[in-house]
C-alpha cells in the first residue's frame, strides 16, 4: 500500500505506508475513517493527501527523515542533556532558515520526533552567540526603549553575579 | 525573518529548554521583549531553586501549573537556612512571606505531589536533618519514575536537635560578643581619620556601652 502526498506547489510524492506512518497528519487521514477497527480502510489512495503549508523541498527533506526512521523509534522526549544520534545532527545541519522551515512543517504535520530534533538544532545554532549575533541571525529588531535598556543592563549584571558569584 | 517569534509558545519552550548554559540564555533574553519575558521570568527563574524543608507545602502550591513544574531542573531542600552568603551556587531561594508550621501530613503530601510532578528534574540536593529524613520514604523511587533524566543526587544529613541546636545558637551569639570590641576599635580608628563628628558620636556610643 502506498500513499500520495501533494505539496504546496502540487508536486506528488509516492510514499510507502511505514514512511507515511511517521507523519501524524497523514496517519490520521489514512486511518481516521476506521479508528475503532484499527486498520486502514483505503487499500490504495488514489486521490492523494494535500499538504497545503509544506513546500516541495521541505517535504522531500522531511521524507528523508521519515524514511530513516521507518523501522526505528525516534527520540520523542528529551532535555538538553540528551544526545541525538550523529545521523540526526548531520541531517538537521546548521542552516537556521532551513531548520525553521523544518520546524514549522514538523509542527504542522505532527511529527514530534522531528520537532524535537529541530528545536535541538536551533538551540545548537544559538549556542555561544552574543545578543547582537542572535538578532542578526533571527532578524529580530531590538525593541527596548533606552530606559528599559538601562534596567536590562542592571538586571543582566545581577544575573551574571547570581550565576557566577566570583 | 522574524519567524521564530511566530512559533507557538510550547515550541519556544522546547527550544529554550535545550539551551543549557545560563549565559547563553541571558544573551537570548537581551534580544527582544517577548523572548526576555519568556526566558527570564519563566525559565531562568525556575530552573534551579532552593527551598526550606518546612516550606514544601508552599512550594507545591506555587508550582501549581504543569508547565512550571516541568521547568524545574535543579532542586535543593534544606532543613535550616544558611547564615552568610545568600547566593549559593546559583540557586534561587523560595520562601513564603509568612510561615506557618506545617503538619506532618501536609509535608508528606507535599513531598508525594512533588515527586509525581517534577518531570524534568536532574539534580537534587538534600541538606536535611536526620530526623526529617524519615519523610523521604519512597520519594527517590517516585522521582526516578517520573523524571527519566534524574541522575545527580547529593545528600548531606545533619543531626541538629533540641539542646544541641540551642547550644549552637549560643555559640554564634558569643562569637558576635567577642568580635564587638574589635569592630568598635576598627570603627573608631577609621572615624578618627575621616571625620571629627564621628569621634563625638563614638564618644556617646562609648558612654552608652
Amino acid at each position: 500500500m502506498s500513499i500520495t502526498l501533494i505539496s504546496k506547489e502540487g508536486a506528488q510524492f509516492l510514499v510507502s505506508k511505514p514512511v507515511a506512518d511517521r507523519i501524524g497528519v497523514v496517519r490520521d487521514c489514512a486511518y481516521g475513517a476506521d479508528f475503532w477497527l484499527g486498520y486502514a480502510v483505503a487499500t490504495d489512495d488514489s486521490m492523494g493527501i494535500t499538504l497545503a503549508n509544506v513546500t516541495s523541498s521541505i517535504l522531500s527533506k522531511i521524507l528523508v527523515w521519515c524514511e530513516h526512521y521507518k523501522d526505528m523509534e525516534p527520540l520523542v522526549d528529551g532535555d538538553s542533556n540528551m544526545e541525538f544520534p550523529e545521523w540526526d545532527m548531520a541531517y538537521i545541519g546548521h542552516d537556521m532558515n532551513q531548520i525553521l522551515f523544518v520546524l514549522e512543517a514538523a509542527d504542522y504535520l505532527h511529527i514530534p520526533g522531528l520537532l524535537l530534533l529541530a528545536c535541538k538544532g536551533i538551540a545548537d545554532v544559538l549556542d555561544g552567540r552574543n545578543p547582537r549575533g542572535i538578532c542578526d541571525l533571527l532578524g529580530i529588531v531590538m525593541d527596548f526603549s533606552h530606559r528599559q535598556e538601562v534596567d536590562m543592563d542592571k538586571e543582566n549584571g545581577y544575573w551574571r553575579w547570581f550565576l557566577h558569584p566570583t | 525573518m522574524l519567524r521564530i517569534l511566530k512559533l507557538p509558545a510550547e515550541v519556544l519552550d522546547v527550544i529554550i529548554e535545550h539551551i543549557y548554559s545560563p549565559l547563553d540564555l541571558l544573551s537570548l533574553a537581551s534580544t527582544c521583549k517577548r523572548l526576555r519575558d519568556l526566558v527570564l521570568h519563566d525559565h531562568l527563574d525556575w530552573r534551579s531553586i532552593s527551598v526550606l524543608f518546612e516550606d514544601i507545602p508552599y512550594l507545591q502550591s506555587i508550582l501549581g501549573t504543569e508547565r512550571r513544574t516541568s521547568l524545574v531542573q535543579r532542586l535543593r531542600i534544606q532543613s535550616y537556612e544558611e547564615q552568610g552568603d545568600p547566593i549559593t551556587g546559583g540557586f534561587r531561594r523560595i520562601r513564603p512571606m509568612t510561615r506557618k508550621e506545617p503538619t506532618v501530613e501536609e509535608l508528606v503530601k507535599g513531598l508525594a505531589s512533588l515527586s509525581n510532578t517534577l518531570c524534568s528534574i536532574r539534580t537534587l540536593d538534600l541538606n536535611v536533618d536526620a530526623l526529617d529524613f524519615g519523610h523521604f520514604d519512597g520519594f527517590f523511587a517516585a522521582l526516578r519514575r517520573t523524571s527519566p533524566f534524574f541522575t545527580n543526587l547529593s545528600i548531606s544529613a545533619s543531626l541538629v536537635v533540641g539542646e544541641a541546636h540551642e547550644k549552637r545558637l549560643e555559640q554564634t551569639q558569643s562569637v558576635i560578643w567577642i568580635f564587638l570590641p574589635v569592630l568598635y576599635h576598627l570603627i573608631r580608628t577609621l572615624g578618627h581619620f575621616r571625620h571629627q563628628r564621628t569621634n563625638t558620636l563614638l564618644l556617646v556610643f562609648r558612654r552608652l556601652l
